[in-house]
Order: C-alpha cells, then structure tokens, then sequence
C-alpha cells in the first residue's frame, strides 16, 4: 500500500483511574482548616505523607516526557507516567501495618497450621488466604485476616484470629503476658517473642485445645517509648 | 548494625572523592587564587553522603571504584557551588561550623567562586569520555544537565515563595519543592548515574526516581528538624537559622494551616520582615508556636513515613543491583537519614 | 509512519450516536482559541441518533422509548454535558417547551420498591431520599475517598438505628449515662483498645443488649471509621460483626411484626456487611480502590461478610439489582454484579446525588438528549451521515504498530437530491425524533417501507451501496461509538491483532431487555394506587418487574383526547444461550420478531396475573385485567387491544444493556488506549472508570476518547474518574 501521510495525535500519558485516593478528600486533609488538621492522628499523618509524596513524583514523572521536548535540553529519558501499580505496592499494602514505622522489615507472614495443611498464600478474590491458622474442621467463612510485619507463627488447635497492631522496630519490642478480657487468666493461650533461626524476632502464638472461647491480648511495649506501643489481639471461636 | 556499614562507606568514598577533589583543586588554584577560595567549601569537609551514593550506585551495578569516583567528585563539588549559591541566596551566617562564604569573602567574591565549583565540577564529567567511553559519558553529561535544571529551578520556586511571602502552601507544595532543590542532586541523581557508569549505560534509570524522591525527601525534612532540634556543634548550622530565613519546610506550612487567626497574622508579619530586621524573641515565639501546635512531631512522622515508602520501593529500584555492601548500603540508607544526629 | 501537524485539524470519524458517542462529538466540536477546530464526522445506522436512548414518535405524537431511563443525581459528567448543551443553544422558551435544561429535567423523589411482606402480599416501599444541596452538573462536586465512603455508611447506620422506636428489649444497667458497654475503659481513648473492649461485650452480652446500647455501639464504629487514615481494622470488623449479630437478636420479635422495622433492619444489615468487607478486604490502602472486588457477585460478597439471607433476598437489595438488569443472560434466578462496581455506584448514588437522587426526563429520552446535541453539533459543524452502517474495520501498517488503514459502510439508503437528511420532527413546538424513517426523503423509500427493512438492525445488510473510507484521505482518527456486541461483527480483524480485545468482547456482557409502554384511559390514582404519584417501584414480580409512572408525559405527546396516566415497564429478558452475534439478515430479522412475540405474551400475562397487585382497580372482580382501559380500546376489548400499546424486546447487538459481572471489569479496554494508534473506543462497555452500564459511564467514556485524542478536557475534569 502506497505510503500515506497519516495525522495522528500522541497517546495520552495515563491510561486508567487512580484509585488510590480522592482528591477532595486529600486535599481537605491539607487545607487551611486548623480543626482538621488538629484532629489529625498520628497514623493520619503517616498515611497522608505518603499518598502526598505518591501524587507528586506520579505527576512528575507524568509531566517529564512533555517537558522533555519543551526544553533545549535532552531531559529525562522520557518515560511517561506509571500507569500500571508496581507489584511492590501490592506488598506496600500487605504489610501496611504500620505506616509510621519506617524501619520494620517488609515481607510476607509465615504461618503454620497445627493440622500440617499446606500454607495456602495469596489472594482468592479480593481475600488474602493463609494468613491465620485454620483448625482443620473449620468450616465457616475466613475471619478478618490482618497481615503483620513481623513473621508470625500459630500453633493452634482451634479456630482464631492473630492480629498484631504495633510500631516501632520489632528488635525493641517487649511482649507482657496474654490476659483475657478484664485481665483475666488466658488458660491455653500464650504468646512469645524470640529470635527465629535467621536471628530475627519471630511472634509465636499457641492456643491449645483447652482454651475457652474468647479475646486475649498481649502488650507490647519499648524501652524509648511511654505508654503502650501495640497490641497482639487473639480471639479464639 | 546496619547504620556501622553506612557510616564505613561514607568514610571510604568520601576519603577516595575527597582526594581526587583536592587534587584537581589544588591544580586548578596554580591557574587563578579564585580557585582557592573556592576550595573552602569543599574541603570543609561534610558526609558525602551524595558521593557515597553515587559510587555505591556504580559498584552495586558492576563498576570499579576508579571509574566512579571521578563522576562522584564531580557532585560534590557542584553540591559546594549550590551551596555558595544556597548561601548567598539566604543569607546565612554559617556553614559546616564556620562563616559562610560570602561573610568572609564578600557577596561578589562568593558568586564567583561558585561559578569556579561549577567549571571544576563539569570537567570529570569531560574527561568521563576516556573512562566510559563517549556514549556513556554523555548519558553522564544529559543527566547533569537535566539534574542542574531541576536545582535551579527549585531554587527559583523557593525564592519566588520567599519574595511573594507565599503563606498558603501545602505539604504538596514543599514535596514537589524539595523533589526539585534537593532531592534531585542529593539521591536520585546520584543513583542514576551511577547506575548509568556501572552498568555501562544499560540500565532504565526512570526506576530509580521514587525511591531518590522519598529517601531525598525525608534526607531533607530530617535536615530541617536537626535545624530546629539537634546538636549545634554536631549539625554545623545555627539552631533556628531556618526560622531566621523564613525558610518554608514542612513545620512553618504545617504551623501556618493550624494557628490561630491572630497567630497567623502575627506570622505573617514575622515572615514580612526582612532578614536582618527578624528579632530574636520574634524566632523565639515562631519556634514556640511550632511546639505548641505539634508541627515537629508531625513532620518527624512525615520523615518516617516517607522512609518507610523508600524502603517499599528499594526492591523494585535495586532489582538489577548486585548483592553486596554496597547494596547493601544504598537500602541501608533509608533508616539512617532518620537516625543521624 | 505517523507524525502530527499541529497545524493542521484532526479528522475525526464518528462511528455511532449514541451517549458515548455523542459525548465525544460535544467535547471534540467545543471551541477552543487556538487549536484549529477537529472535522467530525459522525456516522449513523438508521435514521436517528441515540442508541440505546434513542426514542421516537409514533401515533398521536406518542413517546416510544427503548425502556426506562432513569438519570441519577449523582450523574456529574451528564448532567453538566446537558446544561452546558441547552445553554449554548439557547432554544426560546416562547416557542418550546422544553427550552431549558431545567425544563427538561425534573427532580424525581418519590421512589420505591416492592416488598412481599411475610405479613402476605406485595407491599409497596416508598422512600423519599432528602434533596440533597446543589445541582448535578454544578462542578465543585465532593466526592470521597474508600475511608470517606465507610464512615457515611456507619453514620447512615446509626441515623436509621436512631429511627427506630425504643423498644422493650432488655437493657443492661446503666452507670453515669453511658452502658455497662463503655464502662471501664482505658482513659487515653486509644482507638484499638475502646473498640475492642467494646466488641467483646457485645459478644458477651448477646441478645440482651438493647437498642440504646447498640445504638452507642454504632456510633462509637460510625465515630471510628471517620477518623480517618489509618484504622485499626481487625478490632473495627469485630466490633461490626458484634453489632450485626446482637442486632439481628435485639430486634428479633419487631422484625417479624412489623415492616418498618424489619426493612430498616436488613438495610442496617447490609450496611454492616459492607464495612465487615471493606475492613476486611483492607479497602482502605488498596491502589484498586473497588475494582478489589470485583471477582465476587455482590450479594456473594454480602453473604461473605456475614449479612443475613433475609437481608440478602431484601426488597431493598433486589431493587438495586432490577436496576441495573444484573441477572446472568437474563435469568432471574441468577443474579450477579460485580461487587466492585456495584459498590461503587451505590456508594456514589446515595453519598454523593446532588439535587435529588433520581431525576426524570420530561419527554423521550432522543428529545431531551439527543436532539439537543444533534442540533448543537450541527451548528457547530459538525457533519451528520445517517443510514451509515459500519461493516468492517480494516487495519494496516506493521504488525506491531497497527492503525485503522479502512472502514467499510453500508449506505442503507441515499437522500434524495444528495443533500443533507433531516431527522427531527415538530410534535408541540418540541423537536423529535420520529419512531420511523422519513421515507419520503430517501432514494427508494417507498420501497424501503414496504419491505420492512430493519434499518436500526445491524443483522439488516440490505442496502443501497457499499462505501468505504480511507486513513489519510476521509479521515486521520476513529472513535468507535458503536455498541459491544457490535464490536465483533465489525472488528474481526481488532480481535485478531489484540488479544485484549478479544478478551474484552468474550468476558463482557450484555443482557436483552424487555419494555412495555401502556397509554391508560384512568389516572394513575384511580387504577387503585393509593401511594400518590409520580412515581418508579422496583423488585415486583417477573416478567417486568419495574414499573414507572410517566404520566407527566401526557402534555408532551399530541393526543386529540389524552390518556389520564402513562406507565412504563421494563425488565431482562431471558435468553435460553444468547444468540451468536452474526445473524444473517433473515435469521436477524426473524429472531427480533420471536423475541417481540415473547414480549407480547409477557405482557398479557403480566397484566391479567401480576398487576393487579399494583393497580386493585384495574382488574375486574373476578380477576383478569380490564382491557378496556387502555387508550384506544373498546369496550368489550380483550388481550390483543395490546396491540395498541407499545412494547419493545430490545434484543438486536445495538439494543443490549451492558453489564458489569464479576470477573469481566478488569477486561475492559479504556478509550485511553492506543493498541490501534488512531482508534479510541467509546461507550459504557468500556474502562470508563465507573465500569457501568448507565449514561454517566457512556458520558464518561466519550469524555476519556476526547482526552484520547485531544488531551482534553483534562483528566481531572472527568468527575469520578479518579475515584476509588
């Protein structure tokens, strides 16, 4: 077919919505209104600052391939906008425990089931498997899987939710013992912090079979911090 | 401990640039003695932290140190001419524990010996072309020129907030600021070039952009709270100096969303008057009211945060980085910006 | 090769008229200062525009319409393309009726459902959503984000608990006026821990909380979730479980006596499944936003997360499933929305409507839409080529940057004397599009007329002549308006060069619908409905199970002696195994005819089994409907004066109403892609964000092809684009 001189106008930078925030909502959050941004909570600012920090190199790098040919010079090497989320953002978002403890190791939590069934990870829909041990005669719908950023082992011969809330670099942390509601004795349930085999802090939680139904919860705390830094929450079915 | 092995290779890399930038000062003061004024800031030593980065970069992706170092050099001393310019520009009193230049030497005197750092530290980057072979070295060269822009610019936005007394920005606003002034020089470029020496130009350098933006970003807001909280004798700034110049960081946008309508007009004021007219007690209350509202806590937690989003991209900007110290060092780097006093 | 000239103007053509469509041509044919003005082209099939929203005028200048459309307050992005049409127009209020856009709209707030209530008997539910501040179409438009969304569900949760009148049921004892529930809780008001606490006394207490303690549980989650950034999920879902389990037990022996309180409690119950599942699906932080869920059917997803089989088969629920005809290939027993986009809109349609939450348009939707912007554009310049259909896209260049090189057409019939065809009608000083072609304006007419030519068919290949249009010479770029099951029939070559494209036509669907138009001598009052009027009810009975009233149409029809009420009724309509979307003319044709004749019997079936229930005074006593009350029958009328009513099975590949079903959203190819660099998609089918079939999709998605090819407008201009 004989060459024929075609008009076509460049391809937009972006190619899909960005879900990850709105901007009436985020930009509320840093508008000029000193009640909101009293009320902010310490997580808030954590999770601000990063979406902040998102939006602006996102856009940067969005306007770097117009703003290469606008100047003399040869500029960036004129890659477009990311359109598509890095696969280390979904990691970002497992392990999205504790936004302002920029410190602690990222990486998925091992989890090992009493009844030896195979650790079955990742993502079934928009569910994460294999993030808590199932006893194996438990049949009802997954509970609230919460990924933790310190590796986490469960020993367990009943049906429970592990949750761990905490800041601050694992190495520092300090477990106080499990109690139950009300302070009451945890018969059956402990929890324990110890050096693993690679020499990293390893959360090991037990529930025995004799334990009764029920929310227990282990302190954490650190030696530079006042107050409590986190929990271990464990509710037994 | 990993912060061990960071303050080893600043101390190694920063020895090795440091040679090489003695010598080519000392060569180039036998030309003209501007050349020796201009050496005072260079060789007032500092972390090197800019160098480190740049030859870690180089060797985590198959350099040798030999061919890095020279590119490394070349970055710090444009980072001393910033500063010359940086100082002038803000009229500041010290630097790294002694006057700043422009007090010794006069405004004039400083701006020229600025202009000296760029010329000494545009030549590596010329004589790159015998040590990586022409194509990289102008690789080399764009990203300089791109990186200078991006400098330039950034200062021109803080100045322009400056002399507009811009009081209603965002913490958006500072982002993209320091992306530009700081962040640009300080990491990402460092990396890129690098990464560009040691992998002899075979490299998507645009993966390395996030991960310099939020360790630079959070290099920058820990800098502006060691300016408010550290150790003088340590930090080599005086204490509150940011406050003095009006400087916008992350606390004063942050102390001006949140005061109230009479505090912030009195604010206002303060940030209208000039520098040398700024009183003491003036800083003084600035520096309160900063307490009192939680703008330091706040903007330590935004450096956290911002650390801990440069250790979620290290993966994904040093996947084609070879394991070792150096590798080691660069993920390293994002803890240590917040732990340094 | 391809390069552009910035000087030169882009040569656009237009395949289809319908939303999408026509959104594109209004944004591409906007003036802007300094930028030539792009030349479109839009080419038609038929001889109107509209599409799915087409609508035209038969006899006595009567409205026939596709089916029901419903435009919702939350529509930003149509809304404002409308206002700003009919304020450029400027059309003169002395002379038409429906001169302003505010004339041609109306705030519809009277909505409902129907509810079979164990009391016996469909039960109408009527609600009346608050008019909300402002106008769609405004601009300023506050959206949110997934934590935004999750605290207006937990605040709309204790406003209905707080509705409900304090009952009997066993209260714990109460210490210095708050529940034994909060008492003794750490002083430092850390988030996890109240919350926590609080979730297990709930568990503790059972069925013996009361309603002023769960109410206080409610708010303390509703309080939570508006914190904002960070929440402590795991503590959060608990305390959401908690009350959605003590609840169902407080309210046990009201929710089987009284309706009030058992629909106020399903939706309670749905609402706490949704922040069960988005606390649980760690929404908050994910860069998917809603797409997260989109693998599960919504009600599956529900049912996940704990909510009730009695709230799952809700009067509420099933309402918002006939809304979006979400039944696999029709089947109501098998219904299914992706829960992503289903999410999405419900949360969008009821936090962030402005105006009212529905708005009705005050004559067929061609006359109020599409006539505006047929006219608009014209004068703009843009040209209009009726009785054009596409039959082919032909590509060229390298197999790795390929472009639309040809498209081949039908010319269905040529205009007389070569000129321009004229497509609207006068019926009241309101200009319209006929429900028939201009015969008398075609080459052949006569003859086109005679032998029933299905010319809106796209199985229909008769024609008067093949046409085809060269890259380079008749046009630079191609937005491809055209429905998705038109999309294979046309595009064999696009599915063979990108497997993304053959995956979107194979994963997305669309499901036939089926609409019945009744013209009734007796007002809507006097058929037997007391609820007053106007009105739109959903969740009724098979074969159609949404009813609205129209009847403020009546003026604008033409009638010698008006009908006293008007009522539409729409529904899916089932398809045993859909048909192969290449038909030959003659199996097309005979298809759409079976199709209608299904529709017929569905209709008299629905009218002497079903509608009674709605209407008591519309049946005779002895049950059967009163055929003599349609317009225009008989006294002694009987099932075929159906014959004089309109109905319509919408089964043809143009017809088709687009659904979202799990698993299908992420297959959705954007009309920001340039797999084929001069060819942008446009439609609801696409990624236009809101991943829906329903107007604001397609005005999206026309808006994102202008983006494509233009760069504007800018992509935040796009309301809810950038959305969770």
């Amino acid at each position: 077919m004989p060459r024929v001189r075609r008009n076509t106008p460049r391809p937009p930078a972006r190619s899909a919505p960005d879900r990850r925030f709105v901007r009436g909502e985020a930009a509320r959050a840093t508008a000029t209104d000193p009640s909101a941004a009293r009320a902010a909570s310490p997580q808030d600012v954590g999770y601000e600052a990063i979406n902040g920090a998102y939006r602006v190199i996102d856009e940067y790098l969005r306007q770097g391939q117009k703003v290469a040919g606008e100047l003399w010079l040869p500029g960036t090497d004129g890659r477009p906008g990311i359109a598509d989320v890095p696969r280390v953002v979904e990691r970002f978002m497992q392990s999205a425990g504790d936004l302002g403890a920029a410190w602690l190791d990222l990486f998925a939590a091992g989890v090992t089931p009493a009844s030896g069934k195979p650790d079955a990870t990742g993502t079934a829909g928009p569910f994460r498997v294999g993030r808590r041990a199932d006893s194996p005669t438990s049949g009802s719908p997954a509970a609230a899987p919460v990924a933790s950023a310190v590796p986490l082992v469960v020993s367990t011969a009943r049906p429970v939710d592990v949750s761990v809330d905490a800041s601050g670099p694992v190495e520092s942390w300090s477990l106080g013992a499990v109690a139950g509601a009300r302070g009451s004795a945890a018969t059956g349930v402990s929890a324990r912090l110890a050096p693993g085999p690679d020499g990293r802090a390893v959360l090991t939680v037990k529930v025995a079979a004799t334990a009764k139904r029920g929310t227990f919860t282990a302190t954490i705390t650190r030696p530079d911090a006042e107050g409590p830094a986190g929990v271990v929450t464990i509710r037994v079915r | 401990m990993s912060n061990a092995l960071v303050r080893d290779l600043l101390a190694e890399y920063g020895e090795a640039t440091l040679t090489v930038i003695r010598d080519a000062l000392e060569r180039a003061a036998r030309r003209d003695p501007v050349y020796g004024i201009a050496a005072d800031y260079p060789l007032r030593g500092g972390r090197a932290l800019r160098a480190s980065t740049c030859i870690a970069a180089a060797r985590a992706h198959g350099a040798t140190l030999d061919t890095a170092v020279a590119t490394a050099a070349s970055l710090e001393l444009l980072h001393s001419a910033f500063l010359v310019r940086d100082d002038v520009e803000d009229e500041s009193e010290e630097r790294r524990g002694r006057p700043a230049l422009h007090r010794i030497h006069g405004i004039a005197t400083a701006v020229n010996a600025g202009d000296a750092l760029t010329v000494l530290g545009l030549a590596p980057l010329l004589e790159n072309r015998t040590l990586l072979g022409t194509r990289v070295a102008f690789r080399v060269l764009e990203e300089a020129a791109l990186m200078v822009r991006e400098s330039v610019e950034g200062q021109a936005l803080e100045l322009r907030w400056r002399s507009d007394n811009a009081l209603d920005l965002s913490d958006d606003d500072y982002l993209r600021l320091v992306l530009k002034k700081t962040a640009w020089y300080t990491t990402i470029y460092p990396l890129r070039v690098g990464a560009l020496i040691g992998a002899r130009g075979k490299v998507d350098v645009a993966r390395f952009v996030r991960f310099g933006f939020f360790l630079g970003a959070a290099f920058q807001i820990q800098d502006d709270l060691l300016n408010l909280v550290g150790d003088p004798a340590r930090y080599g700034k005086e204490l509150n100096g940011d406050i003095a110049e009006g400087k916008r960081t992350l606390m004063l946008l942050h102390l001006l969303r949140v005061a109230a309508p009479a505090e912030r007009a009195r604010l206002a004021e303060v940030l209208r008057t000039p520098r040398a007219e700024r009183r003491a007690e003036a800083i003084a209350w600035v520096r309160e009211r900063m307490d009192h509202h939680g703008s330091i806590d706040r903007a330590r937690r935004h450096a956290h945060a911002l650390a801990g989003a440069a250790l979620h991209e290290a993966p994904g900007a040093f996947a084609g980085a070879r394991a070792g110290r150096d590798l080691r060092f660069l993920q390293s780097l994002p803890t240590w910006v917040l732990e340094r006093r | 090769m391809s390069e552009r000239r910035e000087d030169e103007s882009l040569r656009v053509a237009v395949i289809g008229g319908g939303c999408a469509a026509m959104a594109a041509v209004a944004e591409l044919s906007r003036p802007r200062p300094g930028r030539p003005a792009p030349q479109i082209t839009v080419y038609q099939l038929g001889h109107r525009l509209g599409g799915k929203g087409a609508s035209g005028r038969g006899a006595s200048g009567r409205i026939e319409e596709h089916g029901l459309h419903l435009w919702m307050g939350y529509y930003e992005n149509a809304f404002r393309l409308m206002r700003e049409t009919y304020e450029e127009l400027g059309r003169d209020p002395s002379r038409c009726p429906l001169a302003r856009w505010s004339d041609a709209f109306s705030p519809a707030n009277r909505n409902g459902v129907t509810d079979y209530s164990p009391g016996g008997g469909w039960r109408p539910w009527l609600v009346e959503f608050p008019p909300a501040p402002g106008l769609p179409g405004d601009g300023g438009a506050e959206l949110y984000g997934v934590a935004g969304y999750l605290s207006r569900l937990g605040s709309l949760a204790v406003t209905l608990l707080r509705t409900l009148p304090a009952g009997a049921a066993a209260t714990p004892k109460r210490r210095g006026g708050r529940s034994e529930l909060f008492d003794d809780l750490p002083d430092d008001d850390a988030l996890t821990a109240s919350v926590g606490a609080a979730a297990a006394r709930l568990l503790r207490y059972g069925a013996a909380v009361g309603l002023g303690a769960l109410i206080e549980a409610t708010e303390l989650l509703a309080g939570a979730l508006s914190v904002g950034g960070r929440l402590p999920e795991g503590p959060l879902h608990s305390l959401a479980t908690g009350i959605a389990q003590t609840l169902r037990g407080a309210l046990a022996s009201r929710i089987a006596n009284d309706d009030e309180t058992r629909r106020l409690w399903e939706i309670v119950d749905l609402v706490l499944a949704t922040i069960r599942g988005a606390l649980r699906a760690r929404l908050l932080l994910d860069p998917r936003g809603f797409d997260a869920l989109d693998d599960l059917d919504a009600r599956e997803w529900l049912a996940e997360n704990g909510a009730s089989r009695e709230s799952l088969d809700s009067a509420f629920l099933r309402g918002l499933y006939d809304l979006a005809f979400a039944y696999a290939e029709g089947d109501p027993e098998r219904p299914s929305i992706a829960a992503g986009a289903a999410l999405r809109g419900s949360l969008r349609a009821f936090f962030t409507y402005r105006g009212a939450f529905f708005w009705r348009m005050n004559a067929g939707m061609g006359d109020v839409v599409f006539a505006p912007l047929y006219e608009l554009c014209r004068r703009r310049g843009v040209k209009f080529e009726f009785f054009h259909k596409l039959t082919q896209i032909e590509l060229g260049g390298s197999s790795s940057a390929q472009h639309v090189a040809r498209l081949h057409l039908d010319v269905q019939a040529r205009v007389r004397g070569g000129g321009q065809y004229e497509p609207l009608v006068d019926v009241g000083g309101l200009p319209c599009w006929p429900s028939e072609p201009d015969y008398a304006q075609l080459e052949g007419g006569a003859r086109i007329r005679r032998e029933g030519w299905d010319l809106e068919s796209q199985w229909d290949d008769r024609r008067a002549v093949a046409r085809v249009l060269e890259v380079g010479r008749d046009f630079d770029v191609v937005v491809l308006g055209v429905p998705l099951g038109v999309v294979p029939i046309v595009g064999a070559e696009l599915l063979a060069a990108s497997p993304k494209y053959q995956k979107m036509v194979d994963s997305v669907r669309s499901v036939a619908t089926q609409a019945l138009q009744l013209w009734l001598r007796p007002t809507t009052p006097e058929l037997g409905w007391r609820h007053g009027h106007p009105v739109n009810v959903s969740g009724f009975e098979e074969p159609f199970d949404t009813w609205a009233d129209m009847s403020h149409l009546v003026p604008r029809e033409a009638w010698a002696s008006p009908p006293g009420s008007i009522a539409y009724f729409c529904n899916a309509l089932p398809e045993a195994g859909l048909p192969p979307s290449q038909l030959s003319s003659a199996e097309g044709a005979r298809y759409v005819r079976g199709q209608r004749a299904r529709v017929r019997a569905h209709a008299v079936e629905f009218l002497d089994r079903d509608l009674g229930e709605l209407w008591p005074l519309a049946v005779s006593p002895s049950g059967g409907f009163r055929w003599e009350l349609l317009q225009g029958a008989a006294a002694d009328a009987g099932p075929d004066a159906i014959d004089g009513q309109f109905l319509t099975a919408n089964v043809r590949p143009s017809d088709r109403y687009t659904q979202s079903l799990p698993g299908t959203g992420r297959n959705r190819i954007s009309p920001l892609d340039r797999t084929f660099d001069n060819l942008t998609l446009a439609g609801d089918w696409t990624a236009s964000g809101l991943d829906t079939g329903c107007v604001e999709s397609a005005v999206m998605s026309g808006l994102l092809a202008a983006h494509s090819l233009t760069g504007s407008p800018r992509l935040e201009e796009i309301v809810g684009y950038d959305h969770p």
